[in-house]
């Protein structure tokens, strides 16, 4: 009940930058992909191909090639732009409120007020990308419009870039309680979300782009629940 | 002795090199209005934080119901209501919902009709939305919250900081509905002394991170007091007299300040120093709180109980 109630708040503060993140990714990537079909039947040629037995290309790649090269980027901006958000509302926004008194004093551990923050955030991650990217790689699935129909490969790509803006919010939400001047160490999470990002694009291979955003989110997470635990407020 | 329910021994916190906290052995009994008192940045918010675990003290302990401060339980957070300094509440929150939310850390002790009574007598709507309402609002609304699961202890940070008198009142009545439950302990930084007079009990004075007192309100006013003696010839150069705080001299007239100077005391001393007249010039809080933590002459002279 303790935790529910503290998940409802959270999610409810989620939602206004989750909706935002939702209806651009849906605005601008399904313009993108209805005029890649348009574009495809007015020059009659397919659009973009990609040969689906040749899968082995970078992660970024995915931005650049294949049939949801058109929505991919809009994937990616709506994923980090809800990360930075949303760790932003959740660490630093209370900072500058001063509500964190308000907030802690509850009869519940410290670490489930952390989980709640964490776990509606990656909700608000697993239904942007989950049912919209699923929507684009079904529409580009369908053979009278899409000369190449998209990898199944891609469908996971595009979850492994909503799971690099994840990455991106516990790098803010890292940033957001650390104490130090802005200058010096506090960006460190942020900048180490970065290389974990680069690192994941850089993957030629499924299995080790999720076992780099896996340890990504380990040490970002290991690191938060410590800082969380014992920080000053 | 009554059990204490509050308890700090040597809390002492260092903001750098500045010292915030030093060294604060404070004790408050159950069933006591504790008055915590101490001009701005006299290190109140910093102790009350370190008191509630949410700051981590240099030195030093504090235990609430018998447990660190450090590592309080759910189940000790659960008698303890807090109103934080400046009353930040969620804002977007209307003031029905965040009465829902705060339910839902005091099962089997929220009292909604205690809530909705609260709310109603301060004028509120239980649609208003916590961003709209002004800081007076607020606070009643922060009292609200704190009382309604009626904790054992309540703890308020500068309650009534920015309040015009009529809120001020209105919120010390809602203070008082928590006093009328028997054995409810109350702990309030302020530093509006006509407040602190009107519902404390006890009071604890800290000035500059140091606690300068601890004792009945009863106490504290007996044992301040100020003396005016007017001369016709020459002025005394030394003033020997136990328990002198504070000496401000003009052309012919001497004003002391004492602590836990008894009467005959000042009888002798006006024989020996033969002043024209002198008389005991009465006080209230305010006052003499203004000159015990005058900034000079910083000595405890008053052995607390």
């Amino acid at each position: 009940m303790r935790f529910s109630a503290l998940l409802r708040k959270e999610l409810r503060e989620c939602l206004p930058w989750f909706l935002a993140a939702f209806v651009f990714l849906l605005l601008f990537g399904s313009i993108s992909l209805y005029s890649a079909s348009v574009l495809r039947e007015e020059l009659g040629y397919p659009y973009m191909s990609l040969d689906p037995d040749v899968p082995q290309t970078p992660v970024y790649q995915l931005t650049r090639t294949g049939t949801l090269s058109g929505p991919a980027p809009y994937l990616f901006l709506s994923a980090i732009g809800l990360g930075l958000c949303l760790g932003i509302r959740q660490f630093w926004y209370s900072h500058f409120t001063r509500v964190w008194g308000f907030e802690l004093h509850r009869s519940v551990n410290r670490s489930a007020i952390l989980f709640s923050k964490v776990i509606s955030a990656l909700l608000a991650f697993i239904f942007l990308a989950g049912p919209l990217w699923y929507i684009f790689y079904w529409y580009a699935g369908h053979r009278e419009l899409f000369m190449v129909s998209p990898p199944s490969r891609h469908l996971i790509e595009g979850w492994i870039v909503a799971a690099v803006g994840f990455i991106v919010y516990l790098g803010t939400v890292k940033a957001g309680l650390s104490d130090a001047r802005w200058y010096t160490t506090k960006m460190f999470g942020l900048g180490f979300s970065v290389f974990i990002i680069v690192v994941v694009f850089n993957q030629y291979k499924i299995g080790w782009t999720i076992a780099a955003i896996i340890a990504g989110i380990f040490i970002l997470m290991i690191d938060i629940m410590d800082t969380f635990e014992s920080k000053e407020f | 002795m009554s059990e204490i329910v509050l308890e700090t021994e040597g809390l002492t916190k260092y903001y750098g090199r500045t010292l915030a906290v030093d060294h604060l052995d404070l004790k408050v009994p159950k069933g006591c209005i504790c008055g915590f008192l101490g001009r701005n940045a006299a290190g109140k918010t910093t102790a009350i934080k370190m008191m509630l675990g949410f700051l981590e003290p240099t030195v030093g302990s504090g235990a609430i119901f018998g447990c660190s401060s450090q590592n309080l339980t759910p189940a000790v957070r659960q008698r303890i209501g807090y109103v934080t300094e400046g009353h930040k509440l969620f804002g977007w929150m209307s003031i029905g919902r965040i009465g829902k939310f705060q339910r839902a850390f005091f099962p089997g002790q929220w009292d909604d009709k205690f809530f909705a009574d609260m709310i109603e007598y301060f004028g509120l709507s239980k649609k208003q939305k916590v961003k709209s309402l002004s800081i007076g609002q607020r606070a009643q609304v922060s009292l609200a919250l704190a009382l309604a699961p009626n904790p054992e202890l309540l703890i308020m940070d500068d309650p009534t900081q920015g309040l015009d008198a009529a809120i001020r009142r209105q919120f010390l009545e809602g203070m008082i509905q928590l006093i009328m439950r028997q054995g409810r302990t109350v702990l309030f930084s302020s530093h509006i002394l006509g407040d602190v007079e009107r519902v404390a009990d006890r009071i604890a004075v800290i000035d500059k991170g140091v606690l300068r007192a601890s004792c009945s309100l009863e106490q504290f006013q007996k044992a301040v007091k100020k003396v005016r003696a007017s001369f016709i010839g020459e002025m005394p150069a030394d003033i020997d007299i136990e328990g002198l705080l504070h000496c401000r001299r003009s052309e012919k007239e001497l004003e002391l300040v004492l602590v836990g100077t008894d009467e005959e005391k000042i009888q002798r001393w006006a024989n020996i120093s033969k002043p024209q007249k002198y008389e005991i010039v009465s006080m209230n809080l305010e006052d003499q709180f203004i000159e015990y933590t005058a900034p000079v002459n910083h000595k405890d002279l008053f052995e607390w109980e």
